[in-house]
């Protein structure tokens, strides 16, 4: 199905893995401005995210969702293990993967383009930088782009 | 006393003397043994041998046959000690008895010894007491014992005396036989009771005659004994003078007895016989006289004619010789021209010839030095043994080598000399030639280079070609702990086990100068092994060294025990320097991160209170909040030129071709607000290629611009970026501003981190970015320095090496 942009349209499903409880606010701060209406679902580990994503124990009638907000440094399991493993699973890898993480590192940045993230954004320290970038994620991601039928 | 004349010795009259001796001994003893048989057989004819009947007694026969048996044992030459003492045992006996029987006589008493042996009787004629021997008989034995004693007493003692003692023997026996002989009683019967029996006289002047004999060579015999003429006549008319006279009285007197002539013609007859006797003996004598003299006068014909023929030699040589001289003169008048020092001298080592060489090397004068002994003369010194050289000398006829000699002040020199023989026809060598030169400067220096090598730092050993080491310093001696003499000779892989030897034997002489060729100069690191057997690391230098002994290598040698040391420490500090940095890269990305974390909440949410209750508090609340706000800011700051300080440390530098003006226009561009912001103006002369890591450039020319465009003064900063070679191989970046300016004290000072030199209400800033800078710099191998005085701007060097 094709992404409505505006009014009655179905929300897009945003799975965000992030353990930090304040990026995870601002994060749903920036996203509250949304022009996209959006269900932001929130999991702080790896574990918890592949749990989500292949619909296990508690999340086992969780959403397959439109875009993955993927931090990297996660509790359990790593950022880049969740990353490997969507983009090896042949009915997730289609998903958007955007990587959005404090590190800077070059290291970092490659391994994570060499694992095909679909994007690579270092979480600005300034708060107005950070607002600017989510809202921009959200719209290039979900107004701009042409993403793949959701097949739920 | 008379000087003797010296003769020599007659040895066939000497041994013929001696037999006669023994004739004597023999008479002597035969008369004894008779007399005992007829004591024995009671025969008075056997008892006194004349009608007179005179007895000899028994201790008399007993006497004369222990003298007889002395006599015989003691004459001259080889005997036993034995023999000796039985000689000395028998003559004892004579004397004792002499001395007993004498005694008898004098003191009128009686021991018993006379009827020791046989009774008499009766008292025969001229007999004191019965079978007692006669005074003239005693004296007569103690005289001879004493004589015969005195045969072989040599020491300190004239052996006349014992032939006086002698001589009195023989005139006593002598007169009685003249007594019996001529019938004439007073000479034998000297007195009523000292008469001497006939067979008794006849035994002493035996014995008497005898002891003469028994020594020919001693006292007055040696004139009997003698090889002259004068002792051969003696020996001759001697026993004829004593002989003929007494035949001739006796026979004389006998024939007037029984009337065969009157007296007249008896006398006459006596007169005549006797000179024809005489010319008999005389003539016998001087026959064999003559034939000695006929003999002697051949032998000196002989010697005169052997005399004439060595005088013509003689003559015949020393022509050739004065020849010879005459021909040396002339090549002396040459040898004169040479520069060397030509000395000729005989076998005796006296000088023969002396140039003008020698003149002017020793200062002796050619006519002082000639017939002198040269090694008096130069008082030479020779490095080896004179007979070693002198065999050497006359095996091969040439010597060469080294030694010291004197010159007549006394200057010691060292010369180096060449001698050769010379021989005549017959192969005896004559005299030896010398050429000498002085070698002493040669010398010196030579000691001068041994010298330096003692003195060299390192050990220095000289190989040859089968790997034996032939010379070394002292430092050699040091470095491997042998002595000298232990390591002359040895072969060098008991002090190099690995690399050497091989490097330059195994491949044989061409292949190791080949090798040789290649490593003159270079250092080879080798283990060198003690001689305790511990190693230690080495560097060797090659060189080759010709030599009349071949090609010799030789090896300088260093301990580098405390270079390898240094650079294990070095490796081991790079290992240390490498895990630090290993421990700063994890910091820097701890600090990228795990910093960033807690900086960034507290950044957003204090920004976030900021938008959303500004206002909305009290005055004091938005007055926290900012400065929270701006604290939060500034710690995000700094940790980001952190972050780019430890990047430029421990990112691996990529070095490049890169275009200086390009990294300015990033840097510029990057800038860009800020440089708009303040008005300024950056300009730059065409910058050239460099290698370099193109974003450090970039980082090294933002900081620094940055720096000019915050850090400007009333008017509008101006920065101008120029760049030029120095007379190095460096390009020198300079970055000209017309900033604040900085006080010449704090030019070290703005390159340390954290060191900042305005408060922050002034300028805001980290103190960290001219601190990265010189780390850039110091990572390009450049370096950056700064001049500049206060009000008048500043101009930050750049000096980056030129690679290629």
């Amino acid at each position: 199905m094709n992404i409505r942009i505006g009014e009655d349209a179905t929300p897009i499903e945003i799975l965000l893995v992030e353990d930090s409880p304040g990026d995870v606010r601002l994060t749903q701060e920036a996203m509250r401005d949304a022009k996209v209406q959006n269900n932001l679902h929130v999991v702080s580990d790896g574990l918890e995210a592949t749990s989500f994503l292949w619909r296990k124990g508690k999340h086992a009638n969780a959403l397959r969702p439109d875009l993955v907000l993927l931090d990297l440094n996660l509790p359990k399991k790593g950022g880049r293990e969740v990353l490997e493993e969507i983009k090896k699973d042949p009915s997730l890898k289609s998903i958007p993967v955007v990587v959005l993480t404090t590190s800077a590192a070059e290291v970092d940045i490659l391994r994570s383009y060499q694992l095909h993230a679909n994007c690579y954004i270092t979480k600005p320290v300034d708060l107005d930088q950070f607002l600017r970038v989510v809202k921009a994620i959200d719209n290039f991601w979900l107004t701009i782009v042409k993403l793949p039928c959701n097949p739920k | 006393m008379t000087l003797q004349p010296e003769f020599a010795a007659d040895p066939a009259a000497t041994k013929r003397l001696i037999q006669l001796s023994c004739v004597a001994a023999t008479i002597c003893m035969v008369v004894a043994g008779v007399v005992l048989i007829g004591w024995t057989l009671d025969i008075d004819l056997l008892k006194s041998w004349s009608p007179s009947l005179i007895y000899t007694k028994t201790n008399m026969a007993v006497s004369l046959l222990f003298a007889g048996a002395a006599l015989w044992t003691l004459r001259e030459g080889p005997r036993s000690r034995v023999q000796s003492y039985c000689g000395y045992f028998c003559a004892l006996v004579v004397l004792f008895i002499g001395v007993l029987a004498l005694s008898e006589t004098l003191f009128h008493w009686n021991p018993g010894i006379d009827q020791l042996l046989f009774a008499e009787f009766r008292r025969s004629p001229g007999t004191l007491y019965p079978n007692r021997m006669g005074f003239t008989g005693a004296i007569c034995l103690v005289l001879a014992g004493c004589s015969l004693l005195l045969m072989d007493v040599r020491r300190g003692f004239d052996p006349r005396v014992g032939q006086i003692l002698d001589l009195l023997v023989a005139v006593i026996s002598f007169s009685a036989l003249w007594g019996f002989i001529f019938g004439y009683r007073p000479l034998y019967a000297f007195s009523s009771d000292i008469w001497i029996s006939l067979p008794a006289a006849i035994g002493l002047f035996a014995l008497s005659v005898g002891m003469f004999l028994a020594r020919p060579s001693r006292g007055w015999m040696r004139i009997f004994s003698g090889e002259a003429p004068g002792c051969m006549l003696l020996r001759h008319l001697v026993p004829a003078s004593i002989v003929i006279p007494v035949v001739w009285a006796w026979l004389w007197l006998y024939g007037q007895r029984v009337g065969l002539y009157g007296t007249e013609v008896g006398e006459i007859l006596f007169a005549t016989t006797m000179i024809a006797g005489l010319i008999l003996v005389l003539y016998l004598t001087v026959r064999p006289l003559n034939q000695t003299d006929a003999l002697r006068r051949r032998a000196e014909a002989e010697i005169r004619e052997l005399n004439a023929e060595l005088e013509g030699r003689v003559a015949e040589r020393t022509k050739t010789l004065e020849q010879q001289a005459a021909v040396l003169t002339e090549q002396a008048a040459l040898l004169d021209l040479a520069q060397d020092a030509i000395v000729v001298r005989d076998m005796h080592s006296r000088v023969l010839f002396w140039n003008r060489g020698a003149e002017a090397l020793y200062g002796w004068l050619s006519e002082e030095a000639l017939g002198r002994y040269t090694h008096e003369l130069l008082k030479t010194e020779f490095g080896e043994p004179t007979e070693k050289i002198e065999h050497e000398l006359l095996r091969q006829g040439l010597w060469e080598g080294e030694a010291i000699h004197h010159k007549r002040d006394g200057t010691r020199l060292i010369v180096a000399s060449r001698w050769a023989l010379q021989r005549d026809a017959d192969g005896a060598p004559v005299r030896i030639l010398t050429i000498t030169n002085d070698i002493t400067e040669r010398e010196n220096a030579e000691a001068k280079y041994r010298g330096l090598l003692e003195a060299a730092p390192d050990a220095m050993v000289v190989v040859n070609q089968g790997g034996e080491i032939v010379l070394l310093n002292l430092q050699a001696e040091k470095q491997f702990g042998y002595r000298r003499d232990e390591l002359l000779g040895q072969n060098v892989k008991n002090i190099i086990p690995e690399g050497f030897a091989e490097r330059l034997i195994a491949d044989g002489l061409r292949s190791a100068e080949d090798a040789l060729a290649q490593q003159i100069g270079t250092g080879i690191e080798l283990t060198g092994r003690r001689k305790n057997g511990s190693d230690f690391p080495i560097e060797i230098m090659l060189s080759p060294l010709e030599s009349p002994e071949g090609v010799l290598v030789t090896a300088a040698i260093r301990d580098i025990t405390r270079r390898k040391n240094a650079e294990q420490r070095l490796l081991q500090t790079l290992k240390e320097q490498k895990r630090s940095n290993d421990d700063l890269q994890q910091f820097a990305y701890v600090a990228s991160h795990d910093l960033q974390e807690p900086l960034r909440m507290v950044a957003s949410y204090t920004q976030l209170l900021a938008q959303r209750y500004k206002g909305r508090l009290d005055s004091d609340a938005d007055e926290f909040i900012a400065f929270a706000v701006d604290g939060a800011h500034r710690m995000q700051l700094l940790i980001g030129d952190l972050l780019a300080y430890c990047r430029v440390g421990t990112a691996a530098v990529e070095f490049h071709e890169t275009s200086s003006g390009a990294a300015l226009e990033q840097a510029l561009s990057n800038l860009q607000d800020a440089i708009q912001k303040s008005g300024g103006v950056v300009t730059h002369d065409p910058l050239p290629t460099v290698v370099a890591d193109g974003a450090q450039l970039v980082q090294l020319f933002q900081n620094v611009v940055a720096n000019a465009i915050k850090y400007h003064s009333a008017e509008l900063p101006r920065v101008h970026v120029s760049a030029q070679k120095n007379g190095g191989n460096e390009w020198i970046f300079s970055m000209r501003d017309n900033g604040l300016g900085i006080d010449p004290k704090y030019f070290d000072k703005i390159f340390v981190m954290f060191q900042r030199l305005h408060a922050r209400e002034e300028f805001s800033g980290t103190g960290i970015g001219l601190t990265v800078c010189k780390k850039i710099a110091e990572r390009h191998g450049g370096r950056i320095w700064v001049e500049s005085e206060p009000g008048k701007g500043s101009t930050f060097y750049f000096a980056l090496p030129e690679r290629g």
